[in-house]
Protein backbone atom coordinates (compact mmCIF):
# COMPACT_ATOMS: atom_id res chain seq x y z
CA UNK A 1 0.00 0.00 0.00
CA UNK A 2 2.15 2.78 -1.29
CA UNK A 3 0.03 5.82 -0.51
CA UNK A 4 -3.38 7.10 0.40
CA UNK A 5 -4.50 7.27 -3.22
CA UNK A 6 -3.66 3.62 -3.70
CA UNK A 7 -5.45 2.79 -0.45
CA UNK A 8 -8.55 4.63 -1.66
CA UNK A 9 -8.53 2.63 -4.88
CA UNK A 10 -8.26 -0.64 -2.97
CA UNK A 11 -11.17 0.44 -0.77
CA UNK A 12 -13.24 1.11 -3.87
CA UNK A 13 -12.28 -2.23 -5.39
CA UNK A 14 -12.55 -4.54 -2.40
CA UNK A 15 -14.93 -2.60 -0.17
CA UNK A 16 -14.42 -1.39 3.37
CA UNK A 17 -14.52 -4.83 4.98
CA UNK A 18 -10.80 -5.50 5.28
CA UNK A 19 -11.34 -9.14 6.22
CA UNK A 20 -12.52 -9.73 2.64
CA UNK A 21 -9.34 -8.32 1.09
CA UNK A 22 -6.55 -10.46 -0.32
CA UNK A 23 -4.18 -11.31 2.52
CA UNK A 24 -1.17 -9.34 1.33
CA UNK A 25 -3.18 -6.21 0.62
CA UNK A 26 -4.97 -6.49 3.94
CA UNK A 27 -1.69 -6.60 5.86
CA UNK A 28 -0.39 -3.55 4.00
CA UNK A 29 -3.66 -1.72 4.64
CA UNK A 30 -3.54 -2.49 8.35
CA UNK A 31 0.00 -1.16 8.55
CA UNK A 32 -1.07 2.05 6.82
CA UNK A 33 -4.10 2.43 9.06
CA UNK A 34 -1.95 2.03 12.16
CA UNK A 35 0.15 5.06 11.26
CA UNK A 36 -2.19 7.32 9.27
CA UNK A 37 -5.21 9.19 10.59
CA UNK A 38 -6.05 10.15 7.00
CA UNK A 39 -6.19 6.49 6.04
CA UNK A 40 -8.53 5.82 8.94
CA UNK A 41 -10.75 8.66 7.74
CA UNK A 42 -10.83 7.16 4.23
CA UNK A 43 -11.84 3.81 5.72
CA UNK A 44 -14.67 5.46 7.66
CA UNK A 45 -15.94 7.18 4.52
CA UNK A 46 -15.72 3.94 2.55
CA UNK A 47 -17.71 2.11 5.24
CA UNK A 48 -20.35 4.82 5.08
CA UNK A 49 -20.64 4.61 1.27
CA UNK A 50 -20.73 0.81 1.34
CA UNK A 51 -23.49 0.98 3.93
CA UNK A 52 -25.52 3.36 1.79
CA UNK A 53 -25.08 1.24 -1.32
CA UNK A 54 -26.01 -1.96 0.47
CA UNK A 55 -29.06 -0.40 2.09
CA UNK A 56 -30.54 1.20 -1.01
CA UNK A 57 -34.06 -0.18 -1.10
CA UNK A 58 -35.49 -1.77 -4.20
CA UNK A 59 -39.06 -2.88 -4.52
CA UNK A 60 -39.80 -6.55 -4.77
CA UNK A 61 -41.39 -7.82 -7.94
CA UNK A 62 -45.09 -7.09 -7.79
CA UNK A 63 -47.95 -9.56 -8.21
CA UNK A 64 -48.67 -8.32 -11.74
CA UNK A 65 -45.16 -9.13 -12.91
CA UNK A 66 -45.29 -12.52 -11.18
CA UNK A 67 -48.56 -13.28 -12.92
CA UNK A 68 -47.23 -12.24 -16.31
CA UNK A 69 -44.16 -14.42 -15.97
CA UNK A 70 -46.13 -17.35 -14.59
CA UNK A 71 -48.34 -17.12 -17.68
CA UNK A 72 -45.41 -17.39 -20.09
CA UNK A 73 -45.71 -21.18 -20.60
CA UNK A 74 -49.39 -20.89 -21.48
CA UNK A 75 -48.89 -17.93 -23.79
CA UNK A 76 -45.60 -18.94 -25.39
CA UNK A 77 -45.48 -22.41 -26.85
CA UNK A 78 -41.86 -23.45 -26.83
CA UNK A 79 -40.09 -22.36 -29.97
CA UNK A 80 -38.95 -25.12 -32.23
CA UNK A 81 -36.17 -23.21 -33.94
CA UNK A 82 -33.52 -24.01 -31.38
CA UNK A 83 -34.35 -27.70 -31.55
CA UNK A 84 -34.13 -27.68 -35.34
CA UNK A 85 -30.78 -25.95 -35.26
CA UNK A 86 -29.29 -28.28 -32.70
CA UNK A 87 -26.77 -30.54 -34.30
CA UNK A 88 -24.86 -33.04 -32.20
CA UNK A 89 -21.24 -33.22 -33.25
CA UNK A 90 -19.31 -36.41 -32.60
CA UNK A 91 -17.14 -36.00 -29.50
CA UNK A 92 -13.92 -34.53 -30.49
CA UNK A 93 -15.58 -32.35 -33.13
CA UNK A 94 -18.03 -31.09 -30.51
CA UNK A 95 -15.19 -29.82 -28.30
CA UNK A 96 -13.52 -28.30 -31.34
CA UNK A 97 -16.76 -26.69 -32.43
CA UNK A 98 -17.37 -25.19 -28.97
CA UNK A 99 -13.93 -23.64 -28.85
CA UNK A 100 -13.68 -22.35 -32.36
CA UNK A 101 -17.35 -22.06 -33.30
CA UNK A 102 -18.46 -20.55 -36.56
CA UNK A 103 -15.10 -19.14 -37.56
CA UNK A 104 -13.50 -22.54 -37.78
CA UNK A 105 -16.48 -23.96 -39.61
CA UNK A 106 -16.35 -21.09 -42.05
CA UNK A 107 -12.65 -21.70 -42.63
CA UNK A 108 -13.30 -25.41 -43.09
CA UNK A 109 -16.06 -24.62 -45.58
CA UNK A 110 -13.74 -22.32 -47.51
CA UNK A 111 -10.95 -24.91 -47.57
CA UNK A 112 -13.37 -27.58 -48.68
CA UNK A 113 -14.64 -25.31 -51.43
CA UNK A 114 -11.11 -24.53 -52.60
CA UNK A 115 -10.25 -28.21 -52.63
CA UNK A 116 -13.38 -29.12 -54.53
CA UNK A 117 -12.80 -26.32 -56.99
CA UNK A 118 -9.10 -27.04 -57.48
CA UNK A 119 -9.64 -30.75 -57.90
CA UNK A 120 -12.46 -30.18 -60.33
CA UNK A 121 -14.50 -32.77 -58.49
CA UNK A 122 -17.93 -31.28 -59.07
CA UNK A 123 -17.76 -28.90 -62.00
CA UNK A 124 -21.38 -28.71 -63.12
CA UNK A 125 -22.95 -27.95 -59.71
CA UNK A 126 -21.19 -24.80 -58.69
CA UNK A 127 -24.35 -22.90 -57.75
CA UNK A 128 -25.62 -25.72 -55.59
CA UNK A 129 -22.25 -26.13 -53.90
CA UNK A 130 -22.08 -22.43 -53.18
CA UNK A 131 -25.59 -22.44 -51.74
CA UNK A 132 -24.87 -25.42 -49.52
CA UNK A 133 -21.56 -23.97 -48.35
CA UNK A 134 -23.33 -20.78 -47.36
CA UNK A 135 -25.96 -22.66 -45.38
CA UNK A 136 -23.37 -24.85 -43.68
CA UNK A 137 -21.28 -21.83 -42.81
CA UNK A 138 -24.22 -20.00 -41.27
CA UNK A 139 -25.39 -22.92 -39.16
CA UNK A 140 -22.49 -23.01 -36.72
CA UNK A 141 -22.77 -19.26 -36.22
CA UNK A 142 -26.29 -19.69 -34.97
CA UNK A 143 -25.38 -22.66 -32.82
CA UNK A 144 -22.34 -20.85 -31.45
CA UNK A 145 -24.50 -17.84 -30.63
CA UNK A 146 -26.83 -19.97 -28.57
CA UNK A 147 -23.98 -21.72 -26.82
CA UNK A 148 -22.43 -18.39 -25.95
CA UNK A 149 -25.64 -17.23 -24.37
CA UNK A 150 -26.27 -20.43 -22.50
CA UNK A 151 -22.75 -20.95 -21.14
CA UNK B 1 -14.40 -22.50 -17.94
CA UNK B 2 -17.07 -20.73 -15.88
CA UNK B 3 -16.05 -19.54 -12.45
CA UNK B 4 -19.20 -20.73 -10.78
CA UNK B 5 -20.31 -24.04 -9.49
CA UNK B 6 -23.64 -25.29 -10.69
CA UNK B 7 -26.75 -25.27 -8.57
CA UNK B 8 -28.20 -28.76 -8.69
CA UNK B 9 -31.67 -27.59 -7.70
CA UNK B 10 -31.77 -25.12 -10.57
CA UNK B 11 -30.37 -27.71 -12.97
CA UNK B 12 -33.10 -30.16 -11.99
CA UNK B 13 -35.76 -27.50 -12.43
CA UNK B 14 -34.39 -26.60 -15.85
CA UNK B 15 -34.47 -30.23 -16.89
CA UNK B 16 -38.13 -30.37 -15.93
CA UNK B 17 -38.84 -27.07 -17.69
CA UNK B 18 -37.26 -28.50 -20.82
CA UNK B 19 -39.94 -31.20 -20.64
CA UNK B 20 -42.61 -28.52 -20.45
CA UNK B 21 -43.19 -28.61 -16.69
CA UNK B 22 -44.93 -25.32 -15.89
CA UNK B 23 -44.78 -25.86 -12.12
CA UNK B 24 -41.00 -26.15 -12.34
CA UNK B 25 -40.93 -22.89 -14.26
CA UNK B 26 -42.92 -21.15 -11.52
CA UNK B 27 -40.61 -22.59 -8.86
CA UNK B 28 -37.57 -21.32 -10.70
CA UNK B 29 -39.25 -17.93 -11.01
CA UNK B 30 -39.93 -17.84 -7.26
CA UNK B 31 -36.29 -18.62 -6.54
CA UNK B 32 -34.81 -15.84 -8.66
CA UNK B 33 -37.41 -13.23 -9.60
CA UNK B 34 -36.93 -10.75 -6.76
CA UNK B 35 -33.17 -10.59 -7.12
CA UNK B 36 -33.34 -10.37 -10.91
CA UNK B 37 -35.87 -7.57 -10.58
CA UNK B 38 -33.74 -5.80 -7.98
CA UNK B 39 -30.72 -6.02 -10.26
CA UNK B 40 -32.62 -4.59 -13.22
CA UNK B 41 -34.16 -1.87 -11.09
CA UNK B 42 -30.78 -0.79 -9.76
CA UNK B 43 -29.29 -0.61 -13.24
CA UNK B 44 -32.23 1.06 -14.96
CA UNK B 45 -33.75 3.07 -12.16
CA UNK B 46 -37.14 2.45 -13.69
CA UNK B 47 -39.62 -0.04 -12.35
CA UNK B 48 -41.50 -0.48 -15.61
CA UNK B 49 -38.35 -0.97 -17.66
CA UNK B 50 -37.05 -3.41 -15.08
CA UNK B 51 -40.28 -5.39 -15.33
CA UNK B 52 -39.96 -5.60 -19.10
CA UNK B 53 -36.36 -6.76 -18.89
CA UNK B 54 -37.06 -9.43 -16.29
CA UNK B 55 -40.13 -10.72 -18.10
CA UNK B 56 -38.09 -10.97 -21.28
CA UNK B 57 -35.34 -12.84 -19.41
CA UNK B 58 -37.78 -15.42 -18.06
CA UNK B 59 -39.34 -15.82 -21.49
CA UNK B 60 -35.87 -16.70 -22.67
CA UNK B 61 -35.55 -19.23 -19.85
CA UNK B 62 -38.74 -20.94 -21.00
CA UNK B 63 -37.74 -20.85 -24.66
CA UNK B 64 -34.19 -22.05 -24.16
CA UNK B 65 -34.46 -24.54 -21.30
CA UNK B 66 -33.83 -27.38 -23.74
CA UNK B 67 -30.43 -25.91 -24.53
CA UNK B 68 -29.30 -25.64 -20.91
CA UNK B 69 -26.14 -27.64 -20.30
CA UNK B 70 -26.06 -28.82 -16.67
CA UNK B 71 -22.73 -28.45 -14.96
CA UNK B 72 -21.28 -25.84 -17.30
CA UNK B 73 -22.54 -22.75 -15.53
CA UNK B 74 -24.60 -21.63 -12.61
CA UNK B 75 -28.11 -20.69 -13.66
CA UNK B 76 -28.33 -17.58 -11.49
CA UNK B 77 -25.14 -16.21 -12.98
CA UNK B 78 -26.47 -16.84 -16.49
CA UNK B 79 -29.68 -15.05 -15.48
CA UNK B 80 -27.77 -12.04 -14.09
CA UNK B 81 -25.89 -11.89 -17.39
CA UNK B 82 -29.06 -11.93 -19.46
CA UNK B 83 -30.71 -9.30 -17.27
CA UNK B 84 -27.63 -7.09 -17.21
CA UNK B 85 -27.15 -7.29 -20.98
CA UNK B 86 -30.81 -6.50 -21.59
CA UNK B 87 -30.55 -3.50 -19.29
CA UNK B 88 -27.44 -2.22 -21.03
CA UNK B 89 -29.09 -2.78 -24.40
CA UNK B 90 -31.89 -0.42 -23.55
CA UNK B 91 -29.48 2.54 -23.80
CA UNK B 92 -31.82 4.73 -21.89
CA UNK B 93 -31.09 7.28 -19.29
CA UNK B 94 -32.69 6.44 -15.96
CA UNK B 95 -35.85 8.17 -14.93
CA UNK B 96 -35.25 10.29 -11.90
CA UNK B 97 -38.90 10.37 -10.98
CA UNK B 98 -38.95 6.58 -10.85
CA UNK B 99 -35.94 6.58 -8.56
CA UNK B 100 -37.56 9.12 -6.32
CA UNK B 101 -40.65 6.95 -6.12
CA UNK B 102 -38.78 4.14 -4.40
CA UNK B 103 -40.02 4.02 -0.81
CA UNK B 104 -37.72 5.12 1.98
CA UNK B 105 -36.51 2.49 4.43
CA UNK B 106 -38.10 2.64 7.84
CA UNK B 107 -35.92 2.41 10.91
CA UNK B 108 -37.93 2.89 14.09
CA UNK B 109 -34.76 3.05 16.18
CA UNK B 110 -33.69 6.33 14.63
CA UNK B 111 -35.05 9.61 15.85
CA UNK B 112 -36.92 11.84 13.49
CA UNK B 113 -34.05 14.21 12.75
CA UNK B 114 -31.52 11.51 11.87
CA UNK B 115 -34.15 9.69 9.86
CA UNK B 116 -34.76 12.76 7.74
CA UNK B 117 -31.02 13.25 7.27
CA UNK B 118 -30.57 9.62 6.24
CA UNK B 119 -33.44 9.92 3.80
CA UNK B 120 -31.91 13.01 2.23
CA UNK B 121 -28.55 11.29 1.87
CA UNK B 122 -30.18 8.29 0.29
CA UNK B 123 -32.00 10.47 -2.21
CA UNK B 124 -28.74 12.21 -3.08
CA UNK B 125 -27.08 8.85 -3.59
CA UNK B 126 -29.88 7.68 -5.87
CA UNK B 127 -29.64 10.83 -7.94
CA UNK B 128 -25.86 10.46 -8.17
CA UNK B 129 -26.20 6.83 -9.21
CA UNK B 130 -28.71 7.78 -11.86
CA UNK B 131 -26.08 9.98 -13.49
CA UNK B 132 -23.41 7.27 -13.60
CA UNK B 133 -22.64 5.59 -16.93
CA UNK B 134 -24.72 2.44 -17.19
CA UNK B 135 -21.81 0.03 -17.02
CA UNK B 136 -20.59 1.61 -13.80
CA UNK B 137 -24.10 1.34 -12.38
CA UNK B 138 -24.28 -2.28 -13.54
CA UNK B 139 -20.99 -3.07 -11.80
CA UNK B 140 -22.26 -1.60 -8.53
CA UNK B 141 -25.59 -3.38 -8.88
CA UNK B 142 -23.94 -6.76 -9.43
CA UNK B 143 -21.74 -6.30 -6.35
CA UNK B 144 -24.27 -4.76 -3.97
CA UNK B 145 -27.54 -6.30 -5.16
CA UNK B 146 -26.59 -9.84 -6.12
CA UNK B 147 -23.56 -10.10 -3.84
CA UNK B 148 -21.23 -11.34 -6.54
CA UNK B 149 -17.47 -11.15 -6.10
CA UNK B 150 -15.48 -8.88 -8.39
CA UNK B 151 -14.42 -11.87 -10.49
CA UNK B 152 -17.99 -13.11 -10.82
CA UNK B 153 -19.30 -9.65 -11.71
CA UNK B 154 -16.57 -9.30 -14.32
CA UNK B 155 -17.61 -12.59 -15.89
CA UNK B 156 -21.26 -11.53 -15.98
CA UNK B 157 -20.31 -8.29 -17.72
CA UNK B 158 -17.92 -10.09 -20.04
CA UNK B 159 -14.92 -7.99 -19.04
CA UNK B 160 -11.65 -8.57 -17.23
CA UNK B 161 -11.40 -8.28 -13.46
CA UNK B 162 -9.14 -5.28 -13.95
CA UNK B 163 -11.75 -3.55 -16.10
CA UNK B 164 -14.42 -4.31 -13.50
CA UNK B 165 -12.21 -2.81 -10.81
CA UNK B 166 -11.79 0.33 -12.89
CA UNK B 167 -15.56 0.62 -13.19
CA UNK B 168 -15.89 0.35 -9.41
CA UNK B 169 -13.17 2.93 -8.75
CA UNK B 170 -14.68 5.42 -11.18
CA UNK B 171 -18.22 4.83 -9.95
CA UNK B 172 -17.38 5.29 -6.28
CA UNK B 173 -15.20 8.29 -7.00
CA UNK B 174 -18.11 9.93 -8.80
CA UNK B 175 -20.53 9.08 -6.02
CA UNK B 176 -18.21 10.47 -3.34
CA UNK B 177 -17.73 13.63 -5.36
CA UNK B 178 -21.46 14.15 -5.81
CA UNK B 179 -22.29 13.47 -2.19
CA UNK B 180 -19.51 15.79 -1.08
CA UNK B 181 -20.65 18.59 -3.42
CA UNK B 182 -24.19 18.45 -2.19
CA UNK B 183 -23.29 18.56 1.49
CA UNK B 184 -21.13 21.68 1.02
Amino acid sequence: MSDLSGFQDRLDIHGAELAAWPEEERRAAEALLARSAEARALLDRARHLDGLLSALPVREAGPDLRARIAAIPARSPRRQAARRRRFVFPWPLARWQMHFGGGAAMAASVLLGLYVGAAGLVPPLQDEVAQEATEMASLPYEVAFELEEIR
Amino acid sequence: MPLFFRDDADDRLLARIAEGDEAAFRTLMDRHLDRAFGLAQRILGSRSDAEDVVQDAFLKVWDRAESWRPGEAKFSTWLWRVVTNRCLDLHRRPRHEALEAVPEPQDPAEDVVSSIAAGQEERRLKAAMADLPERQRAALALIYETGLSNAQAAEVLGISVGALEQLLVRAKRSLRGRLQEETE
